[in-house]
């Protein structure tokens, strides 16, 4: 589960640019469930997130992530935890050019110390799995909208992790590739994990995987309106 | 753990040099100078070596003492008669006369080493050094026998004839047959040879009789050879006793002195070249700064990114190294050293011609590793460190 | 003979490391200084990542002292074919009264790099850093001892003149009485080999004591600072044995006494596996106590056990081959028939 209390985040604060992205986020998220946040650009939803996925500690507050304290933990061992606990998938995917497609899925396990036989048959399966084995060579400048999506959740799931954090996953695809994708969110949601996604798409918010909407506004939480 | 530890290296090995290949336009431009640099150290130490290696060879045959005499610190004539004053000395096996002097040909500018020895015999080979031996074909009354080095068959003009002549103190003309050639293997120390009867030394130099230059004395047992050398010195009043391993020795000195020279020389192109390694390296694209986003949003910590720029680094310098070393290989072996004989052979009217067999050790291999990879390796460990410092919330 | 190439060589190796230790310093100076493991500050945050900046540094600078040493040996085994008098490596560092304590800093530099290594990893396993400042005092204290290395080097290599008449080893290892140069005969090697022996065993016994915790964890301070001061003495004790007592046998020569002709390849080389096993066996030792020492802080309670236990483990092991090795040739010798 997740519980956050009276997150604040700054940046540069003290300074003419100070910007307080996050202010008093109180958030409790069970585990397997999925819940979307919504709101306008710049609410702070990506904030939000990046705190939920590990990528930065809050100002002041407490976050607990899967058990773990991450207010002062740090920089290290978040990455570690992160490492182990959250799948990211990024508004626009963030994909490695030059890379194919199963390299850019296996690249989480390199630092891992994980083996190339295991690496090729932890994401032979999830590739599999996302009907993505036929494009597995391909370099990922040639491969579709819709297959870079998958290729991008694939990467996400290869540590198996139990919290699935999206930021604005289908903001650059159209409606029926952004059908897939929530289908996926489901399948991953009935595999039992926590799912976290940040978006202004109403089909988001509105899909039956999705089991809460909350709404931020100017760094703050309000309640949904469903 | 330990699995785990080099499992994981071999991953970011792997990834690593996956990097370079997707910059290889810019890697390769770092590559080809590094190489360069190498080449020109690596060309040194084998251009030495093997100047060592040829000195090495020819000195076997050197007397294992020379005793010369000083006179107001300068070499004076010793007399004959100073060989029974040694002769005792327990431990010698052979003591020989030799007049050992330099001729200076007014009519080239060249200056000839001269060594008369008592066993010179034209009948027979000289033994101890490669020589072309030609026999007794030119002997007559007052024409003495020499054997000399390539390069006097060039400035005498021997190639077509037989014989020439050298001006004694008064002028008077001293003529002389070839009775042999020095190899051309030899050519590092008999190149401005030539070797005669000790009486037609004496003769030309026009020292009175009983004089000499030097006496060489053999040794039975190396290992005795500074004990004997000792009692020498004690023996003759105001002698200079020289040993056969004083002269290895200060051979070697004088290459690693030059070998060395040259290298201080290069160090500002060295030094140069890791302020261009550490430039290079320091600059990150927008793209290489995504990437490291990337790697560090799932999952890669600060020093797995450092690794993999080291291990780029490493590839690279190994590269290079391996390049340049063989480029120097090809340098000495093929091309005789071309472009670092003259600087380390020295200026000579008589310049010999001298065929370069480079000597590989492993210690010289470390040191050229000491003073290239090491050093680059280490100039690029902060901008490795910067270039992993991107934060991984820049892509969200 | 600053020209040399060898010298060139093993100077650039000193400038590199001094470079990357001043670097190293100045990371070290202000985590030193404004570390507070509370804050999350984007000061505290950049002090978190300098940690690694200066462990790189301190990890690269060991590599090149470990391959200084060598050169230094190598060095002088070439400077040994130059200097009138010297017949070895030995002979050559002791052509004037930098050599070896050069050599000796050196060595010394090895180890403590080697023990900021260790803390470190200890360190950054723990979510709190506790050892952060302590090993960054550790470095304040290696830095002039670089600055000391460096600074003997580069008069050894000054004054080193081609025709300066040296000692070489014969002489200055042998046993005859009186000649000026017993530095290393004080006790006759029977003697020297039980004292070595009974080093060897105690310090063999505390490691396993510190491997298994056995007695009182009050006592763990003294056991672990024991051992770092037993595997010192063992080191340096090591080092007497194969130069007086080992290698003769090696070379088959009594009076050929010398630690670094062992590297040559008519001996087969068999300086590298010993002198490896014997580096091996004391900076495991080393570790393992430093984590023994260190177990108590706040988080390093597994890491530190884990360690501890590994590295006791590999002490020991490469304590055993190398005593097997210095032990195998004057072992051979006599059961072969020879004289004692």
């Amino acid at each position: 589960m997740i519980t956050l209390e009276s997150v604040h985040k700054w940046y540069n604060r003290g300074a003419p640019n100070a910007v307080h992205a996050l202010d008093d986020i109180s958030l409790f998220v069970q585990d397997n469930e999925a819940v979307c946040i919504q709101g306008p650009s710049g609410s702070g939803k990506s904030t939000l997130l990046s705190i939920i996925g590990c990528l930065f500690a809050p100002t002041s507050g407490t976050a607990i992530i899967h058990g773990k304290p991450l207010s002062r933990l740090p920089d290290r061992f978040l990455t570690l935890y992160r490492r182990e606990t959250i799948g990211f998938i990024f508004q626009r995917f963030h994909l490695i050019p030059g890379l194919s497609v199963i390299a850019n899925i296996t690249i989480p396990l390199l630092p891992l110390g994980v083996s190339l036989s295991e690496r090729r048959h932890r994401a032979e399966r999830l590739l599999e799995r996302l009907a993505l084995s036929h494009r597995k060579d391909f370099d990922i400048a040639h491969i579709s909208g819709g297959e870079l999506q998958r290729a991008a959740i694939a990467r996400a799931l290869i540590n198996e992790p139990p919290i699935i954090v999206a930021d604005e996953p289908t903001a650059h695809l159209d409606e029926q590739l952004s059908n897939d994708f929530m289908s996926i969110i489901a399948e991953l949601k009935a595999d039992g994990k926590t799912i976290l996604i940040a978006s202004h798409d109403p089909l988001v918010g509105k899909h039956v995987a999705i089991d809460r909407c909350l709404s931020m506004r100017g760094g703050r939480l309000t309640e949904p309106e469903r | 753990m330990l699995l785990g530890n080099v499992n994981r290296h071999l991953n970011i090995l792997d990834y690593a040099l996956g990097s370079l290949w997707r910059n290889r336009f810019k890697n390769c431009g770092v590559l080809l100078v590094f190489s360069l640099v190498i080449f020109i150290i690596a060309s040194f130490r084998l251009v030495t070596s093997s100047l060592d290696n040829s000195a090495e060879q020819v000195l076997s045959s050197v007397p294992d003492i020379t005793v010369q005499k000083m006179t107001a610190g300068r070499q004076d004539v010793v007399q004959r008669i100073d060989i029974a004053e040694i002769a005792g000395i327990f431990g010698i096996s052979e003591i020989k006369p030799r007049i050992w002097g330099y001729y200076f040909d007014e009519l080239n500018g060249a200056n000839y080493t001269v060594i008369g020895d008592a066993a010179f015999d034209a009948r027979e080979q000289l033994p101890g050094l490669a020589i072309d031996y030609r026999g007794t074909y030119g002997e007559r009354a007052g024409v003495s026998p020499v054997v000399v080095g390539q390069s006097i068959i060039t400035s005498k003009n021997l190639v077509v004839r037989n014989s020439f002549s050298l001006f004694r103190p008064d002028l008077s003309l001293k003529s002389f047959y070839l009775s042999g050639v020095f190899a051309e293997t030899t050519s590092l120390v008999t190149s401005d040879l030539i070797v005669m009867g000790i009486e037609d030394a004496a003769d030309l130099f026009g020292l009175a009789d009983g004089e000499l230059t030097d006496i060489i004395v053999s040794v039975a047992n190396p290992t005795e050879i500074d004990t004997v050398a000792r009692k020498i010195s004690e023996r003759i009043v105001g002698s200079r006793v020289i040993t056969k391993q004083q002269i290895r020795k200060t051979y070697r000195a004088a290459f690693g002195w030059r070998s060395g020279f040259g290298l201080a020389c290069l160090l500002g192109s060295i030094a140069a070249f890791i302020i261009f390694a550490w430039d290079k390296a320091s600059g990150l694209s927008e793209e290489q700064r995504r990437e490291v986003a990337i790697l560090k949003a799932v999952g890669w910590q600060t020093t797995d990114v450092m690794s993999v720029r080291f291990w780029e680094s490493v590839v690279i310098s190994i590269l290079a190294y391996v390049l340049g070393y063989l480029m120097a290989s090809a340098h000495v072996l093929v091309f005789d050293g071309l472009l670092l004989k003259p600087v380390l052979l020295g200026w000579s009217v008589l310049n010999p011609p001298l065929s370069l067999l480079p000597v590989f050790h492993l210690s010289d291999l470390l040191l050229i590793f000491s003073i290239s990879v090491l050093p680059y390796l280490a100039a690029t460990i902060m901008p490795a460190w910067r270039s992993a410092l991107v934060r991984p919330d820049s892509i969200v | 003979m600053l020209t040399d190439v060898w010298s060139i060589g093993l100077l650039s190796c000193s400038a590199v490391t001094l470079f990357l230790a001043l670097a190293g310093v100045r990371t070290g100076y202000r985590i030193f200084r404004y570390w507070n493991t509370e804050s999350s500050s984007e000061l505290q945050i950049r002090l978190e990542e300098e940690v690694y900046l200066s462990a790189a540094l301190v990890e690269f600078g060991f590599v090149i002292q470990l391959l200084s040493v060598l050169m230094l040996v190598l060095a002088a085994d070439y400077f040994s074919t130059i200097l009138v008098g010297a017949m070895c490596a030995a002979g050559a560092l002791s052509a004037n009264p930098f050599g070896i304590p050069a050599l000796l800093v050196k060595l010394v530099t090895l180890f403590l790099s080697a023990a900021w290594i260790v803390c470190h990893k200890l360190d950054i396993s723990s979510e709190y850093y506790p050892l952060v400042k302590r090993k960054y005092l550790l470095l304040f204290c290696i830095l002039p001892l670089l600055f000391l290395d460096a600074t003997l080097l580069l008069l050894y290599l000054y004054n080193l003149e081609p025709d300066i008449i040296t000692s070489c080893c014969g002489v200055l290892f042998s046993d005859q009485v009186g000649d000026g140069y017993n530095l290393f005969n004080v006790l006759p090697t029977s003697g020297l080999l039980a004292l070595y022996a009974a080093v060897s065993l105690v310090s063999a016994s505390v490691t396993l004591q510190l491997m298994s915790r056995r007695g009182s964890s009050a006592a763990v301070p003294l056991t672990g600072s024991c051992a770092i001061g037993l595997w010192i003495i063992f080191y340096f004790f090591s080092l007497l044995v194969i130069t007086v007592h080992t290698s003769p046998y090696i070379y088959a020569m009594p009076h050929h006494r010398c630690p670094f002709d062992l590297l040559k390849a008519p001996y087969l080389a068999i300086g590298y596996p010993l002198y490896f096993l014997l580096h091996g066996a004391v900076i495991a030792g080393i570790s393992c106590a430093v984590a023994a020492l260190t177990e108590n802080q706040r988080g390093l309670a597994l890491p530190a056990a884990r360690l501890r236990f590994r590295a006791g483990c590999l002490s020991l092991i490469c304590m055993l081959f190398f005593l097997l090795m210095i032990v195998y040739h004057p072992l051979i010798y006599l059961l072969r028939g020879g004289e004692g």
